[in-house]
């Protein structure tokens, strides 16, 4: 039986997940990248699938029910934010407004979503870009998380298909979120590459952290030096990779796709360029028809420059993920003009980073050096 | 933090008159790399190190009847008599100086006329870890500043004001008249806080600038 087209959950309900206005996490990312895909002809609505909110069962296969209850609370109502501090909310890093659990029950929804509809069969592949919220923890939040929808649904996929699950997490924050509800897990394997912990939140994600319990071995992280650039970065990620591929057998992909890794995002500092953000969705499109007969749920993540880097990264995806041809291009004049008149930047006229848009990297060899000294001492943990 | 916290009760045992063999062997089995020398009164006569049974075990090169001689040299004879020791309620930046200008691996513990414990190199490496705050989460943020009065308020104040916990601050020395404080602050996007200590006029080591690799 012919499967359908890959799917693409999107709806401007969404866009509801806002904490304010000059708040760095921004779904507009959302609206902009559906529009940009639609502008190049490559979204037909067929392919396009509106969320349902998670329900607190499935919720609570995650979350704790007093972290739920306070969500639901912080969200109705004029709350006391001191209350709710040690949920991680009313922070400045994860504001309380109002619907917020509605809003974030919407993303957790949209997840699980794509993965019933890849676990029974119905396609193979497909995106939730309002997803990949990998800091949230059972029972606070955390990094602009609410709830993590990727532990939600990675708990279902156990649950509901038995379903040995690989997690690749490439945003530029450790994963560490989804890694703790799976550490002590054979049943689900995550790798998380990102800037080293040593100075980039959250700070965890070490060589060394390598699962726990029957869980051991089933924890991989690739913690790499700022300034890393597209080479280095490729290179760790493939090789790891390899050897995680030729370890465990999944019946399926869940990927997040956070783009912060990007020279331009103002949070973190590996400077990779879009030649990266190409290659990420292809490699793991191979995989998913290599190894879970092509199983694969792909979900957003971090990105905070909206303007320059999220549509055109995440564009690129969808592409992979519909075989379409990934090659450089013009912006659409009319969704460039569109969104310039909001932007606060520049935005790049071109689907690819050009030559010469960046300053090099002084430190680039002693760098590269202490990255390959990372990627060894991994491989040497694998059996 | 107090020597008393970190110190190891478990402590290993030898007499002065017990050969270099027995010594070899204890510190083998129980897999530490000081020995305590302790007479018949229970007061402590000498230390022992890793290093000073190198020192004088036999190399393979000497000849069998050497070799027996050797191994059954006496403790007393080889053993540090000299020994430093600290109290337990002394600080452990006390244990880490005596350690650090001495240049020895360990310190017996000493209460009155009785052996409470040993406190090692190790033993302080993990105790300063903690102190130090490496092990903590959060965002880094480093800033070079002049060592003057109320620079550390004046930041703390920023975060303060920002609602974010500092899970830990260190500070280094950096030349005569600048320190270098490393600050791990709970929060993914430390970018006002930073913008903001700027403003107060100093200087943010890490992050780096905004922007700072983009050409014009
Ligand atoms: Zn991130
Ligand atoms: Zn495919």
């Amino acid at each position: 039986m012919k499967k359908s087209n890959p799917l693409f959950i999107y709806d401007d309900a969404l866009l509801r997940y806002k904490f304010h206005q000059d708040h760095p996490f921004n779904q507009q990312r959302l609206k902009m990248t559906v529009e940009l895909l639609q502008t190049w002809g490559m979204l037909p609505d067929s392919q396009i699938l509106a969320p349902v909110a998670a329900t607190e069962e499935q919720l609570l296969l995650n979350h704790t029910s007093e972290y739920v209850k306070a969500v639901q609370q912080a969200g109705h109502g004029n709350p006391d934010t001191k209350e709710f501090e040690v949920f991680g909310l009313g922070t400045e890093d994860t504001p309380i407004f109002a619907g917020m659990h509605e809003a974030s029950s919407l993303n957790v929804g949209g997840s699980i979503l794509i993965g019933d509809k890849v676990m029974t069969g119905e396609i193979e592949h497909g995106i939730n870009f309002a997803g990949g919220l990998h800091h949230a923890f059972p029972g606070r939040a955390s990094g602009f998380c609410i709830y993590n929808d990727v532990s939600v649904l990675i708990h279902h996929l156990v649950r509901e298909y038995q379903a040995k699950v690989l997690y690749i997490d490439t945003d530029a924050h450790h994963g560490d979120g989804v890694e703790t509800s799976f550490y002590d897990s054979p049943d689900v394997m995550t790798v998380s590459i990102h800037e080293t912990g040593r100075y980039l939140f959250p700070g965890t994600g070490f060589v060394t952290d390598r699962g726990k319990g029957s869980g051991y071995g089933y924890a991989v992280n690739i913690p790499l030096d700022a300034f890393t650039e597209d080479e280095s970065w490729q290179d760790a990620f493939v090789q790891v990779m390899e050897r995680v591929l030729n370890f465990f057998k999944p019946d399926v992909i869940v990927s997040q796709h956070g783009c912060d890794a990007h020279w331009f995002d103002p949070l973190t500092h590996l400077s990779i360029t879009m030649d990266t953000y190409r290659k990420i969705p292809q490699w793991i499109h191979e995989w998913a028809h290599a190894h879970t007969d092509g199983r694969w749920i792909a979900l957003g993540g971090g990105g905070y420059d909206i303007w320059r880097v999220v549509p055109r990264a995440w564009s690129m995806v969808w592409m992979a993920m519909n075989d379409l041809p990934v090659e450089d291009r013009e912006m659409p004049k009319d969704w460039l003009e569109k969104w310039q008149a909001r932007a606060s930047v520049q935005m790049p006229a071109s689907l690819f980073d050009r030559e010469g848009w960046f300053k090099p990297i002084p430190r680039r060899k002693e760098i590269e050096q202490k990255n390959r000294q990372t990627v060894a001492q991994i491989l040497r943990f694998f059996p | 933090m107090k020597v008393r916290q970190i110190m190891s009760q478990r402590y290993a045992v030898i007499h002065p008159d017990d050969t270099l063999q027995q010594a070899r062997t204890v510190m083998l089995t129980r897999n530490v790399r000081h020995l305590l020398a302790i007479d018949r009164e229970d007061r402590l006569a000498g230390l022992v190190s890793d290093r000073d049974i190198r020192e004088v075990y036999p190399s393979s090169l000497e000849s069998p009847d050497q070799h027996q001689e050797i191994i059954r040299v006496p403790v007393h004879q080889f053993m540090s008599k000299m020994v430093i020791t600290i109290h337990p309620d002394d600080d452990i930046e006390e244990a880490a100086l005596l350690l650090y200008e001495n240049n020895i691996g360990s310190l017996p513990v000493i209460e009155g006329e009785e052996i409470v414990g040993i406190v090692t190199m190790k033993d302080i490496l993990y105790a300063l870890i903690e102190l130090t705050g490496l092990h903590t989460h959060g965002s880094t943020i480093k800033v070079e500043v002049p060592n003057r009065p109320g620079v550390l308020a004046d930041i703390a104040e920023v975060f303060k004001k920002h609602g974010m916990c500092i899970n830990s601050v260190m500070t280094s020395i950096s030349g005569p008249l600048n320190r270098r404080l490393n600050f791990r602050v709970d929060t993914i996007n430390p970018r006002q806080v930073v913008r903001e200590i700027e403003e107060k006029g100093y200087q943010v080591v890490w992050p780096p600038k905004e922007g700072f690799y983009e050409k014009e």
